[in-house]
């Protein structure tokens, strides 16, 4: 299944249509996002979809991770199922790259939000 | 009323091997640190916590979950840099003009002092310790949101509050709980059990003035308590044992008989030994910090101090299976094995070698390491292993004997030297003594040749967070199909040779 990809602002937000993301799934995975990643420098994967994550799909995240910075740009992550997010919390994943708990603080971490919360003078 | 809670999973200063806990999951009597400091926020209104985490999130989210256990609404925002978290504060959707509550859960300011204060007002709570002219901030405040993301920007704690202590008024208050160094924390739980932290109440019956039992507590007739005593839940207190004064004892602990613990902390979970004393100290298993001396140690007499937490069945069990198909594999490849060795003797092929590996499971004391050794036909290729044949044939054949005499394991976390380990970091040599070394890993499953740091350590991660019978079988399964060209590895070498994040370079040992 293809990924969705909106542009929000700027924001392109990549929606992977995977349940799963394992060694079955990764390589297309890394394919298709790779691609993104080096043509765009605010980057937000949405895996709301995804409920499994094994070491390949860390992998491949982490491949995206290094595309992104060698593209100069930046990647980050949103609305992960508990499951998901306690295994990347796991490996240390957040410290690699932003996880956020939905769109709005993913466009808010990029400063792409209407909202800014300015400092008074 | 919105509460910013700072838990960021700093180390323990002066915690010697339990050290790695972070220090807001302290067990503090009945409940972890963290939880008295919520439990504190609900009952002082807080509809609305959001926590910064750093290290360890995991342990918190699942410890306090989504707040509806207390009535409230819980959320959590990761900081990449625990030593400089506030940069995650610009996400969290509270308005630029809102007062919030700052916390940082390492402290816990007694209640009523923080609830009562103006909360349109900006105020930050210090204290001064006892004959010390210092002033201290406790972490604690109540200030404006844009102010707040204006002074923490690209901060540490220290950083911040000096930005900030111009700002705000300085409202005086006892002195706080502690929980980040050894001395404080023990400090703070002798002042819960003397009442001298407001607003903080035990579970656990009184079942006299200063004697707090939890449930299931087996305490021996002839054993002496000595108020104030903290007794938890499942505790066994041995006969002739002095408990007291200003004793306190984790859940499932065991003090054997005749042992007198006095102004010490034991945390849960640990045994104390016939006739020991303990004073002045808190105890975490075989980990003994002396308050007096300023020093940790690793006490290796089990029957000194130890821990309760016993083997299980079902590994033992399992990894008694991938013997038995070890024996099998050795039994099969017998004669591959001589051939190979015949064939190095005459020149044909690479010699075999014995090399030292570190025998897991492992103290985190290096001095109690033991090594193992494995055999290994000696590759060519200097890039190292590869699942196939190739790596069946030098690798995993030889080194099952090793897995039938039980030093290593068929399937476990990659094999490594003594000083190899002692270059891991903290957290990941912590979670590597805790694991079996394997001639199979996963880490070689699925990143094979040249995994990097980063691959390797949510390899060793992953596998440590699921291992079991069912896991290896699989991982096992895998590797034959590797082994026989039927299955496919990902890739661990990329086009884009990209340095490793800096948090994950090689560090150096410690």
């Amino acid at each position: 299944m293809n990924p969705l990809i909106e542009d929000v602002s700027g924001v392109i937000f990549v929606t992977p249509g995977l349940e799963e993301l394992d060694v079955v799934s990764s390589a297309t995975f890394r394919d298709q996002t790779g691609g993104i990643v080096d043509s765009h420098r605010k980057v937000v994967l949405d895996l709301s979809q995804v409920s499994f994550i094994d070491s390949s799909g860390i992998g491949a995240l982490l491949s995206c991770v290094r595309r992104a910075e060698a593209a100069g740009g930046e990647i980050k992550l949103c609305s992960l199922n508990p499951s998901v997010r306690a295994t990347l919390q796991l490996v240390r994943l957040h410290r690699v790259l932003q996880i956020l708990n939905n769109r709005h603080e993913a466009m808010t971490a990029f400063g792409a939000t209407r909202e800014s919360l300015a400092p008074v003078g | 009323m919105k509460v910013i809670v700072v838990a960021t999973g700093s180390e323990i200063l002066g915690g010697g091997e339990r050290g790695l806990e972070p220090a807001e999951l302290r067990w503090t009597l009945d409940r972890p640190f963290i939880q008295h400091v919520v439990e504190a926020l609900v009952d002082g209104g807080a509809e609305e916590i959001h926590f910064v985490l750093a290290r360890r999130p995991e342990l918190f989210e699942e410890l306090l979950g989504d707040g509806r256990r207390w009535g409230s609404r819980f959320s959590y925002h990761l900081a990449k840099d625990g030593t400089r978290p506030y940069g995650i504060l610009r996400t969290i959707p509270i308005g630029g003009l809102e007062t919030v509550l700052l916390v940082h859960g390492d402290q816990l300011v007694a209640s009523p002092l923080w609830r009562d204060g103006d909360a349109a007002a900006s105020q930050a709570f210090v204290w001064k310790p006892e004959g010390d002219g210092r002033t201290l901030w406790t972490g604690w405040a109540w200030v404006r949101m844009d102010r707040l993301l204006a002074a923490s920007h690209g901060e540490d704690r220290t950083g911040l509050w000096g930005r900030l202590g111009h700002e705000l008024v300085m409202l005086a208050v006892p002195e706080p709980l502690q929980t980040r160094e050894s001395r404080d924390f023990h400090r703070s739980v002798r002042r819960i059990l003397d009442g001298e932290h407001e607003g903080l109440l035990l579970f656990g019956h009184q079942a006299r003035v200063g004697v707090w039992l939890e449930r299931n507590v087996s305490l021996d007739s002839t054993a002496e308590i000595v108020p104030p005593v903290y007794l938890g839940e499942n505790s066994h207190i041995g006969a002739g044992a002095r408990i007291g004064p200003g004793a306190a004892i984790g859940a499932d602990s065991y003090v054997d008989q005749q042992a007198t613990i006095a102004d010490a902390v034991i945390l849960p979970g640990t045994y104390v030994g016939q006739g020991v004393e303990v004073e002045r100290s808190i105890v975490d298993r075989e980990s003994l910090v002396n308050l007096d001396l300023g020093a940790a140690v690793s006490v290796p007499d089990e029957m000194l101090l130890g821990s309760l937490e016993g083997p299980t069945i079902a590994p033992a069990l399992s990894r008694l299976f991938f013997r038995g198909v070890a024996f099998v594999m050795l039994v099969v490849t017998t004669p591959i094995l001589a051939v190979l060795r015949a064939g190095a003797r005459f020149g044909y092929g690479s010699g075999a070698r014995s090399r030292a590996v570190l025998g897991l499971p492992a103290p985190l004391d290096p001095h109690r390491w033991e090594t193992a050794w494995v055999s290994e036909f000696a590759q060519d290729d200097a890039t190292g292993e590869t699942p196939g044949f190739g790596h069946f044939l030098h690798s995993v054949v030889p080194g099952l004997p090793a897995v039938v005499r039980g030093h290593v394991d068929l399937i476990g976390l990659p094999m490594r030297r003594p000083d190899e380990v002692l270059l891991l970091d903290r957290e990941w040599r912590a979670m590597y003594l805790g694991g079996r070394a394997g001639l199979i890993s996963e880490r070689l499953v699925e990143f094979g040749d040249g995994a990097r740091l980063d691959e390797a350590f949510a390899a060793e991660a992953i596998y440590m967070s699921r291992r079991g019978f069912l896991h290896d079988l699989r991982l096992l399964g895998r590797y034959a199909g590797q082994v026989a060209g039927l299955a496919t590895r990902a890739r661990a070498v990329d086009p884009v040779t990209v340095a490793a994040p800096e948090s994950l370079r090689q560090p150096v040992g410690n």
